[in-house]
């Protein structure tokens, strides 16, 4: 029964954590159409400098692994540093993706920026420990006395406070005219033009603060976890991130608590759970297989997602009827459930 | 629609190409509605009107680039509405489109070719033969790359590419769009009477209404993706309202207008 | 000197490797307009089947036809099939990558499910080598060049010398325009995917071949490098491809020498960014493709 609790509560931390980088996704990609391949890195840049933050320097370590840093800083201090690396990881990755290029392009360009940034780590052995990876990471108020159970219960305390955070950041441009003009950006260049702002400060806007999440995002993980590898962050976990957003629902918070419940945690996580068969890794092999699935079922049957976006439409000056083009009706929308983000 | 008094309606072709309340669009709007069109051998018919009546759009329904939304398209006594646009191009349904009407990135003797992409070996080198016979400039292209041509030679070699495989009905978006005075003249007044002598049907778009309005049979004024009014060149020219349908524009000051 | 020879011999090897990957990956693009982000994991199922039907060591011919076969069976279900439908029904072209993107997830961890995490071995035998200035290039590396020769003349003769291949320039040069002459695009993109699914799996098995060794990822990396390669050479032309391929060639084998092994391909793909960055339509291409690469 404890063990259930305990794997329970492991899984709300998880979800906590992954939602919180869903919605970063979801305000570059959802929000903003920005085909951000390259999520991943974010989520990444933040968990390496909040681990960086966080230990001491390796010398206190014996050595056992090499890294830039070990700043050793008390909590929230290296959270924080995450969010700030995600974010000022947005610059360079910015670079790439404000050009706009055609859709599947940026997508690619995205894809690649994300494989040359774990090749870097990956050579470059003495920045980051190249492919081993960084552990021993310390976690925010635990400690050889506090048992598991009671440790789980603090960290899901700080994951829901980030939670509530990176919530309030979205509802707040959500609602803000920021949100409107990202949309605008998405939905036409022009139209963003038009109301005065450059596409690309919005675009580069919305890649920061959803980088900024996803860096808090990672800096959380590495605290629960305490590692970080290359290996953590391949290019699939981006597509991960990206299938829950379209199975949930883009554009809204909800759609995306969603996705992170059905395809992080339930596929993912979840199926650590069942006994085990085959060799080791077998379930996590067919887990990719199912999201990959999973992704072509919803592109094909259900594309708008579980929770569709809600269409804001503006009147056109010439009075033609926009009602005469209706939006597709999600499953929020039939239960009656209000979206955040729409009045 | 507005008739002709009975004792001024010309006596015109057996139709080859008939339309029959068509309508069609892109996506969910209509932009052509309710097109009664015909077009019978040897039959130079002109479609005039502003810019955005939906003149290209009309053309395309007919060469099967865009779907008919509803209405029949008969061509040769059989129904072609529900045929794809190679198939159409098959039956002898030849089109050029008002921009990038070759193919840029290969040699003139290649766009050439793929006109006469149905045709056996024998039949293609006569039918090279001949557009080259007809077309001077073509044969001292041959090599070049079609994208480097001139506006001009570019025209000229959509015609010679779609001259290859002897098309019954020709379907040409605005050919004079970047032609000199005198190539113009030339091809308004020489080429394309010379086409339908071969008793091929042509169904022209043309911004310079006057000039091809005088070289033509039938003429069709299009506002707003619908037929306004048709009639011979003579009639078309005298109308007075005519020049009121283009300096009107487009269907947002159509509707108050019905003196048509 | 020798530096020198190393690079570019070895260039030249990688880039006739790289070529027969990206002049397959170019032209299905040029002619379906489709972003195949599945092309890596087509190339690694090619692998796989090769593998499977004729064991761990084999002719190289063999390997060759039965990765061809293969490559040209998944590329045309994948591509003329699955992403067909998905075409039909007006997805855009960022769906069209998810779901090249989800059909590569699926094959890899399915692959990886069958082999478990192993790696296997694989080798071919051919003989004799030649030395030039004192570098040695193996029989399965003149072998290789000689094949990854052949190809090219073959695809430039279907395409230059035959209707099909006429048809298939028109198709990716005016879709609209080549239908207008009666041609189906169906039927030549159907030929597209065949043809760089076969090319694919020549290019797989050769690879293959030349590492020694594989797993489900090895399409992963040599995937963005055979993009890069056409890219470079301007996406859509089969003819920049090789160019294309040649440079990347050397430059990888410039960083591998130069800086250090481990920058091999990083440098392809950093050249693959700044290619994109600068010039999306190839560094090659005369003029700017009708077809919109900026969005
Ligand atoms: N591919 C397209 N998708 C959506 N709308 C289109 C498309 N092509 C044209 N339209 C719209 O259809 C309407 C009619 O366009 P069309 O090109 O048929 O006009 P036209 O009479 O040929 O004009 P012009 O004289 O300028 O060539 C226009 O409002 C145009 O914006
Ligand atoms: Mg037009």
């Amino acid at each position: 029964m404890s063990g259930t609790i305990y794997y329970i509560s492991g899984l709300a931390i998880l979800f906590g954590i992954n939602l919180i980088a869903v919605w970063g996704l979801d305000l570059q990609f959802g929000m903003t159409g920005i085909n951000s391949f390259a999520f991943i890195v974010f989520q990444s840049a933040g968990a390496y400098a909040t681990a960086l933050l966080a230990l001491k320097p390796p010398s206190s370590y014996g050595s056992f692994e090499t890294y830039i840093g070990g700043a050793n800083l008390p909590f929230p201090l290296p959270l924080i540093g995450g969010a700030v690396a995600g974010g000022l990881i947005a610059v360079p990755i910015g670079l790439v993706a404000v050009r706009r290029l055609r859709g599947d392009y940026e997508a690619m360009a995205l894809l690649v920026v994300s494989l040359i940034a774990t090749g870097l780590v990956n050579a470059q052995t003495n920045w980051l420990n190249g492919p081993s990876g960084i552990a021993l990471v310390p976690q925010p108020f635990g400690g050889p006395t506090v048992p598991p159970q009671t440790y789980h219960w603090i960290f899901l305390g700080i994951t829901a406070v980030c939670c509530v955070i990176a919530w309030w950041v979205m509802r707040g441009i959500a609602r803000a005219p920021l949100g409107r003009l990202l949309r605008a950006a998405r939905d036409s260049e022009s139209a963003a033009s038009a109301l005065g702002r450059s596409p690309h400060r919005l675009r580069m806007t919305a890649l920061i603060v959803g980088g900024a999440l996803a860096g808090l995002s990672g800096g959380l993980l590495v605290e629960y976890v305490t590692a970080w590898s290359p290996a953590s962050w391949l290019y699939q976990e981006t597509f991960l991130f990206f299938t829950a957003l379209v199975v949930g629902g883009r554009g809204n918070l909800a759609g995306a608590a969603l996705g992170v419940l059905i395809v992080p945690i339930g596929i993912a996580e979840a199926t650590r759970r069942l006994p085990s068969f085959g060799y080791p890794g077998l379930i996590d092999s067919l887990d990719f297989v199912a999201i990959g699935a999973l992704m072509l079922a919803f592109l094909w049957f259900r594309p708008n997602g579980l929770l569709a976006e809600r269409k804001r439409i503006i009147r056109p000056r010439d009075g033609s009827d926009p009602a005469s083009d209706p939006a597709p009706l999600g499953l929020a929308a039939r239960l009656g459930l209000r979206r955040a983000g729409s009045r | 629609m507005p008739t002709l008094a009975p004792e001024t309606v010309p006596r015109r072709p057996e139709p080859l190409l008939t339309l029959d309340a068509v309508a069609s669009g892109y996506g969910s709007g209509l932009i052509v509605r309710g097109v009664n069109l015909q077009a019978g051998r040897g039959e130079i018919v002109t479609i005039v009107g502003p810019n955005g009546s939906g003149k290209s759009t009309l053309l395309k329904t007919i060469a099967g680039l865009v779907a008919t939304a509803a209405g029949t398209i008969t061509h040769d006594g059989a129904p072609i509405a529900g045929l794809s646009a190679e198939r159409r191009a098959r039956r002898g349904i030849a089109y050029v489109p008002q921009e990038h009407e070759v193919f840029a990135s290969l040699s003139v003797k290649e766009n050439l070719l793929l006109g006469g992409y149905g045709l056996g070996r024998r039949e293609l080198a006569a039918a090279l033969e001949r557009v080259y016979a007809t077309y001077e400039i073509l044969p001292k292209l041959e090599r070049a790359t079609a994208g480097r041509l001139s506006g001009g030679e570019r025209k000229t070699l959509a015609m010679g590419r779609v001259m290859m495989a002897s098309p019954s009905l020709v379907l040409l978006d605005e050919p004079t769009s970047n032609l000199a005075p005198i190539p113009t003249a030339r091809l308004l007044e020489v080429e394309i009477p010379a086409l339908a002598a071969t008793g091929a049907a042509v169904v022209l778009v043309e911004q310079r209404a006057l000039q091809a309005i005088a070289a033509s049979d039938w003429v069709y004024v299009l506002v707003a993706g619908e037929v306004a009014v048709q009639g011979t060149p003579a009639d078309i020219g005298t109308r007075e309202d005519i020049g009121r349908m283009f300096l009107g524009g487009g269907a947002r000051h159509r509707r108050g207008e019905d003196g048509v | 000197m020798t530096l020198l020879v190393t690079i570019v011999l070895f260039g030249i090897y990688s880039a006739a490797l790289l070529a027969i990957g990206s002049v397959g990956f170019s032209m299905q693009f040029g002619v379906t307009n489709v972003l195949n982000l599945a092309y890596g994991s087509i190339l690694t199922s090619c692998i796989f089947v090769e593998y499977w039907i004729t064991g761990h060591s084999s002719n190289v011919w063999l390997a060759m036809l039965v990765g061809a076969l293969a490559g040209a069976v998944i590329s045309f279900v994948i591509g003329h099939l699955v992403i067909g439908a998905f075409l039909n029904r007006g997805a855009s072209g960022f769906s069209i990558a998810m779901v090249t993107i989800g059909i590569a997830l699926m094959i890899e961890f399915t692959l990886e499910a069958i082999q478990g995490p192993y790696i296997n071995t694989f080798s071919a035998n051919v003989s004799s080598a030649i030395t030039i200035s004192g570098v040695s290039l193996g029989g399965e590396q003149l072998a290789a060049i000689g094949i990854a020769a052949a190809a090219m003349v073959a695809v430039h003769m279907l395409l230059r010398l035959t209707k099909l291949g006429l048809a298939m320039r028109a198709t990716a040069d005016d879709v609209a325009l080549t239908r207008s002459c009666g041609i189906s695009p169906t039927r030549t993109r159907a030929v597209a995917w065949l043809l760089s699914g076969a090319l694919c799996g020549i290019c797989g098995v050769l690879l293959g071949l030349d590492e020694g060794t594989f797993s489900s990822s090895t399409g992963d990396a040599i995937f963005v490098t055979i993009a890069a390669a056409a890219v470079v050479g301007g996406i859509g032309k089969p003819y920049g491809a090789m160019i294309g391929a040649l440079l990347v060639g050397l430059v990888s084998e410039g960083s591998a020498a130069v800086i250090s092994p481990s920058y091999k391909s990083i440098a392809a793909w950093v050249l693959l960014i700044a290619v994109l960055m600068v010039r999306p339509q190839g560094i090659f291409a005369e003029y700017a493709s009708r077809r919109e690469l900026v969005a």
